[in-house]
């Protein structure tokens, strides 16, 4: 059974429809080690999810519901999926969140377009987070949402910023009350009490540890240049 | 009565937060509890009863058994609204 390196988590994954192994490929490890965990999905598992959602294919349907299940037994050993995408400027991982269909991926085009390969993608909708030598850090993922960006890559997180459109464009930091529900809101939950437990262990890390911003932006260079100073601290100018 | 089984409760972030198992509960994301709240909580963990619930708020915050029962029932009510206590 094939085994990938997810988040520093060995998994194996048993799957029937190639679509999994395709999707995963990036993490694929030839070990002799043991797994930290198997996931395979049974029949009845699989026509529950194509009842509740009748436009999933047979393939699409298994490979969501393995990636269902790596996610709530990595969230047990303490490797949350953080939907938010993530990248990477000079060794630090700078995360942005917004609801889908914000405009997530057009600001992190928009930071690769103004500052060029200094930039560069963990992952544009699933990473994970975990805490590694206490430090919160982004770990890349084989989930990524439509565009498929995602590398097999770590780094610390320095940065998370919550996203809005705006007229104008402006950073803010973000109350100290809504720190907390802002931040769950992005984990996955996980059915179990271990799975809860480290997701709010590492909730709590984060907005110790973290920079958290919520920037009002439209889709100029202007918008990745104030996030982009404000959030790395790097004074770079666009006609670098 | 008591809290149902299924609940997480937490420091995080210099907050006391409840959180359930289950995400479809009707607080899908979280509750969070002030001290009175807190300690009311903890208290109904195993099985006790309002009455028990006010000698021991008004004792622990040396207030009167009055404001005690009054903060005592507010508490409850909340708790009922979510669907959290076992009666």
């Amino acid at each position: 059974m094939p085994k990938y390196r997810i988040a520093e988590l060995l998994v194996e994954i048993e799957a029937r429809y190639p679509l999994t192994a395709s999707t995963c490929r990036d993490y694929l490890v030839e070990t002799e080690d043991v797994s930290d965990f198997r996931v395979s999905v049974d029949d009845s598992e699989l026509a529950d999810i194509m009842r509740e959602n009748p436009s999933f294919s047979s393939a699409y349907a298994e490979s969501f519901a393995i990636f269902r299940c790596v996610a709530n037994e990595a969230a047990s050993r303490g490797a949350i999926l953080f939907h938010a995408a993530v990248v990477e400027v000079d060794g630090a991982a700078y995360a942005f969140a917004a609801p889908s269909g914000t405009g997530k991926s057009t600001h992190i085009a928009l930071w690769r377009k103004c500052f060029g390969k200094r930039v560069n993608i963990i992952n544009g909708d699933k990473p994970f987070l975990r805490i590694k030598d206490g430090v919160v850090t982004a770990y890349g993922s084989p989930f990524c949402g439509k565009e498929g960006w995602q590398r097999n890559v770590s780094a610390p997180l320095k940065g998370l910023c919550f996203l809005s459109r705006g007229e104008q464009n402006e950073i803010l930091s973000v109350a100290q009350k809504e720190l907390l529900p802002r931040v769950f809101a992005q984990m996955l939950k996980p059915p179990t009490a271990q799975g809860v437990s480290e997701t709010l262990r590492l909730a709590d890390t984060l907005i110790k540890q973290v920079p958290i911003y919520h920037l009002f932006c439209n889709i100029s260079s202007e918008a990745a240049a104030l996030s982009f100073r404000t959030m790395t601290g790097i004074d770079i100018s666009l006609d670098q | 009565m008591k809290i149902k089984n299924g609940f997480i409760i937490r420091e995080v972030a210099g907050s006391t937060v409840v959180v359930p198992l289950d995400p479809t509960h009707t607080f899908a994301s979280m509750l969070k509890l002030n001290g009175t709240g807190k300690f009311l909580w903890e208290r109904m963990l195993t099985e006790t009863d309002e009455d028990a619930l006010v000698s021991a708020l008004a004792e622990e915050y040396e207030i009167d058994m009055e404001t005690a029962r009054a903060d005592t029932d507010r508490f409850l009510a909340s708790l009922r609204s979510f669907g959290v206590l076992e009666e």
